[in-house]
């Protein structure tokens, strides 16, 4: 029996075996299949896991998959060589397959994306994978491609596997995205905008890209509403007209907006195109409008608008018309409308209608156009047919333009152009007017016009047009209308403002509804130059626009009067010049030159040159040759500082004539206050000069004796007296009256008298230089101005010539007639300093030579009066002593100082006057030296004393020099060596025995002329000493050239020589100097024992003075002589 | 409680129900030709009344363990029990459907409805 342990394990058993015969059943199965060829692969489990064993030819299928896969397949090794690829790779760059394995793939892509692929490579080596997008060359092209790379490991060598996808296509529908003329945006599932046409992007500023989409387009519906993207994106379409919020709502867009159906969801978004329809709803606008607004327009416009029939009858006219003229539609209606024209415009309006009603051509016609208060008004009207579809004309429309304003405005410029053009034109200011006149009536429609011109300071009306004629030429004004004219006329004179007037009366009014005027004023600025009136039937108040007009052209003709004016000025003033009848020329400067521009007719006949000649010529030149060029330095300098200049010159006529020429210039300014030009004025005044020669001639000169009469004498002794005090010179003024003469006029006559005075004068004039002066004040009385006069006595000795001139007897009618006169003597300075104190004492000294028993002079001064008569008394009586051999000699002795023997004598001269006695040579010398008797009186010094010498050698005594003294005087005479040689061949004295002094001072004088002096006597052969030297300023140097014998120490140092020792020093000094020079010293006027001693200790060579020997008489000195050595040696003893 | 089925445990079926588990790799000739099959036979003797999964064993190797699958492609009826295996391309439908104890009475039935 089994127990349930055994019925389960029976149980367990029989399924167990079940399940093994199963396993057994699959595993023959599987074997079986294998055999069979039914199975592709098998499962291997292995350590490492299970894995799928692919058995042969199971795989073709992968094969054919990748060998004709619509992408490019290709492995690659780590180094890039392709290892595989599938046809498509190789189709897609174009080449043979057998070409592309074994390239490398790097060959293949675009080199600037190879970096790229290597950072793929290297993506895919880390991560497993990568894809990129690269350009590959295919061919000759390239073309964009996706790169997807795998890392693969075959039979354990690394590589990499790619897919290679060709986006051409893509790439293609995206450019056709980016360039539709639609606005064409994508955006993601956010909103976010990834893609935008470029019409999409011109919407925007800026980049879209990235930016939400609600952000970019603020889209705004036809209701105001804003578009809304968010349903499009929940997969909602919308499709509505909308415009951009920024746009203004200028433009319309048809917005399309629908989601994008991608699977995955980073694919989901929506796209939206918006399509610009504004051109399309304002067409659509415009048309829906077009009609309305038309109908709108006729109703509403001011402007005129108008219809007709066929026939032209007006049909219908918009409320402008009636607005305008006030007419009623029925007023209008047919040819009504004719009657709101002007009456003149009615004619030839009606003519063009009718015309363009029978052609159908288009109608335009200006006309005026009656406004309802009355004012006519240029209207511009156009017509055009309405036709039907045969062709035929419906109706007329058509226009009335109110162009009044405008044709108002062309007229008066009109007006203004012809005005300016009539006046530029105008050769006669009336006929110039009158056209004007003319053409503003025409213009403005005014039936006539008068014209006013205003002239002088009183404002007066002179009437220009109509000039003044007969009244049947001017049909068109008559008087009534001027009288009434003319009274507004002054009103505007008056108010310088237009004035507008109805007249009352009518009767020159064709229509009968009176004359209207209109005055304006013409004229510059405030300045009213003539008035015009003008008459019309409708002369509106003028506007504003008018008055203008009129002021321009018053302005015009004022500025016309005032040219016209400042032409006759200039005529009359050119004929003036050339009417003048003195020279006158013009000149323009250009650089340094006036070239001469004009010259008058005068200037011609005074030069003498033509016009031809001068013109173009520089103005100084002409001048040059016209005067004398001295003359012209006033001018010359006044055109270079370009000022006013005057000359008065002699000048000659082109033929040689002389005249006097008054020229003056002038400098002209120009603009800017430039110079430009010169004017000139030039007059032959030799005709006034003459006169005026005569005339100051006379006004100075006494008629008789033609000697300067009292005015010139002032003017003289003026310039006399100006002249001393500024060279401190003397200068004395000499009053001369004649002694008796109203007895010889008495008695002889007058006749005789005025031959006295005329020979007088000129005698007295022959006495004098011509720096003095002779003058004859009147009467009797002369009057003598000497200036620049050496000394009292110079002029005594003019005085003495003049009273022996005037002693010469007089021969008249055959008899001898002795005058005499009395002079006095008034001397500048000391006797007066100014002119009139000069005459009187003059004239107080001639009374006194009057009182002195007349034929004398006096001076003013009495002490004066006293030297000089001792003076002039003692020189006559020296020249006395000369004639009469009063003079004599005598001689000083001069002795050596150590031997004490007489080596010389000095000849001094002596004059024993009769009545004086001894005369001391102080006294008379510088009387011989002024007076030149010191010539005589010299020579005669020099013959007595070479003869007294050579006297005193022929009786035996012993040979001394013969010292004598030339004075200045004497020196400066031209044959002093001459007199001195005749002088020793006369006396037969030898030369070495004469000495001749000179003074230091005249050795100072005149260096040149002295030394030839000095020369030449001492080629003779004879001694020269220095005279009083010590006083002068004589310089070694200069001394050392002379040819010089001797010294004499002047006297002065000697006299005190005991007690000064500086007169000690300096006498010892020039004993020294002397000795230098081997020059003997001598000392003069030695007194004493003192003064002996020291000069023989000083070294002097030899004495002269008192101490020894006053100078003797001949006589007395020979005995000296005789007895010089004992004396000599006694008084040297003591 | 484990919530999460096993993918080797059997599907939860209505009675009847056939489920089916076909082991392929990749696109090889006869897995290709096996799925092509199978699912020919499902739907035309099967119609709604059966569940069909293929395992791509290229992709999922360590499904091979659960059915112990040694050679592809095998077809594995996981119910109605008892499992049952087999190998090939399973072109002989007849055979096929003899291994998977679809009855006459089924395919009759599905004939009578064709």
């Amino acid at each position: 029996m089994s127990t349930p342990t055994d019925t389960s394990q029976i149980t367990h058993l029989r399924n167990e075996c079940s399940a093994l015969r199963v396993r057994l059943t699959d595993a023959e199965e599987t074997l079986h299949a294998i055999q069979g060829g039914q199975v592709d692969a098998l499962m291997i489990t292995s350590d490492g896991g299970h894995h799928v064993l692919t058995l042969e030819g199971a795989d073709s299928a992968y094969r054919t998959l990748i060998e004709d896969m619509n992408e490019g397949i290709v492995t690659i090794g780590v180094d890039g060589l392709i290892l595989y690829s599938n046809r498509r790779f190789a189709a897609l760059l174009n080449m043979p397959l057998t070409q592309v394995v074994s390239s490398r793939i790097e060959d293949w892509i675009e080199p600037a994306d190879v970096p790229r692929f290597d950072a793929l490579k290297q993506r895919a080596a880390h991560n497993g994978n990568g894809r990129d997008e690269l350009m590959l060359w295919s061919g000759d092209a390239m073309i964009p491609v996706q790169l997807s790379i795998n890392a693969v490991r075959f039979d354990g060598r690394d590589a990499f596997s790619c897919m290679v996808t060709d986006l051409t296509e893509q790439k293609l529908a995206l450019l056709v995205l980016e360039q539709a003329s639609e606005a064409i945006i994508v955006c993601n599932d956010k909103g976010i905008i990834i893609r935008a046409s470029d019409a999409a992007a011109a919407l925007c500023p800026g980049d879209v890209l990235g930016r939400l989409f609600s952000v970019v387009f603020c889209l705004r519906q036809a209701d105001g509403m804003p578009l809304d993207i968010g349903g499009v994106l929940q997969g909602a379409r919308a499709e509505c007209e909308a415009t951009l919020a920024d746009d203004a709502g200028q433009r319309v867009f048809l917005v399309n907006a629908g989601p994008l159906s991608g699977r995955q969801p980073d694919m989901r978004g929506a796209i939206v195109t918006m399509t610009d329809i504004t051109a399309r709803k304002q067409a659509e606008n415009a048309l829906l409008q077009s009609v309305e607004r038309y109908r709108a327009l006729v109703l509403a416009t001011t402007q005129i608008i108008w219809s007709a029939d066929p026939t032209g009858r007006a049909t219908d006219a918009n409320a402008g018309w009636r607005a305008y003229t006030g007419q009623s539609q029925a007023q209008m209606d047919g040819f009504g409308w004719l009657t709101a024209l002007h009456p003149d415009d009615v004619a030839a309006t009606m003519h063009l209608w009718q015309h363009a009603l029978a052609t159908g051509v288009n109608y335009v016609v200006r006309y005026r156009l009656r406004r309802h208060d009355g004012a006519y008004r240029y209207h511009l009207l156009c017509g055009v047919p309405v036709r039907g579809q045969d062709g035929s004309i419906r109706e007329w429309v058509g226009t009335a333009t109110d162009v009044h304003d405008q044709q108002q405005a062309e007229l008066r410029m009109l007006l203004e152009h012809g005005v300016v053009r009539l006046l530029a034109e105008s050769t006669n200011l009336n006929d110039t007017l009158r056209d004007i006149v003319t053409l503003m009536c025409d213009t403005f429609h005014w039936r006539c016009g008068v014209l006013w011109s205003v002239t002088g300071a009183s404002q007066q009306l002179v009437q220009i047009w109509p000039a003044p004629m007969p009244a049947a030429a001017q049909p068109a004004v008559n008087d009534a209308d001027i009288a009434f004219a003319s009274v507004l006329a002054h009103d505007v004179v008056r108010t310088q403002a237009p004035v507008r007037m109805v007249s009352s009366d009518a009767n020159d009014s064709p229509s009968g509804d009176g004359n209207v005027v209109l005055a304006f004023p013409l004229g510059v600025d405030a300045d009213v130059l003539g008035v015009l009136c003008v008459f019309g039937r409708e002369i509106a108040e003028p506007d504003a626009a008018l008055l203008q007009t009129v002021a321009t052209i018053g302005r015009h003709i004022g500025v016309f009067f005032q040219k016209k004016h400042a032409e006759s000025v200039l005529l009359l003033r050119e004929r003036a010049l050339e009417a003048s009848s003195e020279a006158v020329f013009i000149a323009r400067c250009e650089g340094d030159a006036n070239l001469i521009d004009y010259v008058n007719p005068a200037f011609e006949k005074i030069s003498g040159y033509s016009e031809a000649q001068v013109l173009g010529q520089d103005l100084l030149h002409i001048e040059q040759q016209l005067c004398r060029d001295q003359d012209l330095m006033e001018i010359r300098s006044a055109l270079r500082d370009k000022r006013v200049g005057h000359a008065i010159t002699h000048s000659y006529r082109q033929d040689g004539t002389r005249f006097w020429s008054d020229l003056h210039i002038a400098p002209v300014h120009g603009e800017g206050n430039q110079i430009t030009h010169f004017v000139g004025i030039q007059n032959d005044i030799s005709q006034s000069m003459r006169y005026q020669t005569t005339l100051e001639y006379q006004a100075n000169h006494d008629a008789l004796t033609g000697l300067p009469n009292r005015n010139l004498l002032n003017d003289r002794l003026r310039r006399a007296i100006g002249s001393a005090k500024r060279n401190q010179n003397l200068m004395a003024i000499v009053f001369v009256d004649l002694d008796h003469f109203k007895l010889i006029n008495d008695t002889l006559g007058h006749d005789v008298g005025d031959v006295v005075l005329k020979a007088i004068a000129t005698r007295l004039t022959s006495c004098l230089r011509d720096a003095d002066t002779a003058a004859r004040p009147g009467g009797d009385e002369f009057l003598l101005i000497l200036v620049d006069q050496e000394s009292i006595e110079s002029i005594t000795v003019v005085i003495l010539r003049l009273l022996e001139m005037i002693a010469q007897p007089i021969q008249i009618n055959g008899r001898k007639l002795h005058v005499t006169c009395s002079i006095g003597i008034s001397i500048y300075l000391q006797d007066g300093e100014d002119a009139s104190t000069l005459l009187k004492n003059a004239d107080t000294a001639m009374y006194h030579a009057k009182e002195n028993g007349r034929n004398n002079f006096q001076f003013f001064d009495a002490g004066m009066n006293l030297r000089v008569h001792e003076r002039f008394t003692l020189e006559a009586s020296l020249r006395q002593a000369m004639a009469d051999n009063n003079l004599m000699l005598h001689y000083q002795p001069q002795f050596d100082i150590h031997t004490g023997e007489i080596v010389g004598v000095e000849a001094l001269l002596r004059w024993n006057h009769a009545e004086l006695g001894m005369v001391a040579p102080s006294r008379f010398i510088p009387i011989a030296e002024d007076s030149g008797l010191i010539i005589a009186i010299g020579e005669w010094v020099l013959r007595n004393a070479c003869a007294q010498n050579k006297a005193w050698q022929n009786a035996g005594l012993p040979a001394i020099t013969m010292a004598v003294n030339l004075s200045a005087r004497q020196f400066k005479h031209d044959n002093l060596a001459h007199m001195v040689t005749a002088v020793l061949a006369e006396t037969g004295l030898a030369a070495r025995y004469l000495e001749l002094e000179l003074t230091e001072s005249l050795a100072l004088e005149d260096s040149d002329m002295f030394m030839s002096t000095l020369t030449r006597l001492k080629a003779l052969g004879l001694q020269l000493t220095i005279d009083d030297f010590g006083t002068g300023y004589s310089s070694l140097s200069y001394l050392k050239n002379l040819p010089l014998d001797r010294l004499k120490i002047d006297i002065s140092f000697i006299h005190d020589i005991v007690r000064d020792s500086g007169d000690a020093a300096i006498a010892q000094t020039i004993v020294m100097l002397g000795h230098s020079l081997r020059l003997k010293v001598l000392a003069e006027g030695v007194e004493t024992t003192e003064q002996l001693a020291i000069l023989r200790a000083q070294g002097c060579d030899e004495i002269q003075g008192f101490y020894f020997s006053e100078a003797l008489p001949a006589g007395e000195m020979e005995d000296l002589l005789r007895t010089s050595v004992g004396r000599a040696n006694e008084l040297l003893r003591l | 409680m484990n919530t999460t089925r096993s993918p080797d445990a059997p599907p939860v079926t209505d009675s009847g129900q056939y489920v089916l588990r076909l082991y392929v790799v990749g696109n090889s000739g006869r897995s290709i030709h096996a799925i092509a099959n199978i699912k020919t036979i499902c739907e035309l003797y099967l119609k709604e009344h059966y569940q069909l999964e293929v395992i791509d064993l290229y992709l999922q190797p360590e499904r091979a363990r659960g059915d112990q699958i040694v050679a592809i492609p095998t077809l594995v009826k996981v119910l109605p029990l008892p499992s049952r295996r087999i190998i090939g391309d399973l072109a002989d439908t007849k055979q096929i459907c003899l291994s998977l104890d679809i009855s006459e009475q089924v395919r009759a039935d599905i004939d009578m409805h064709r």
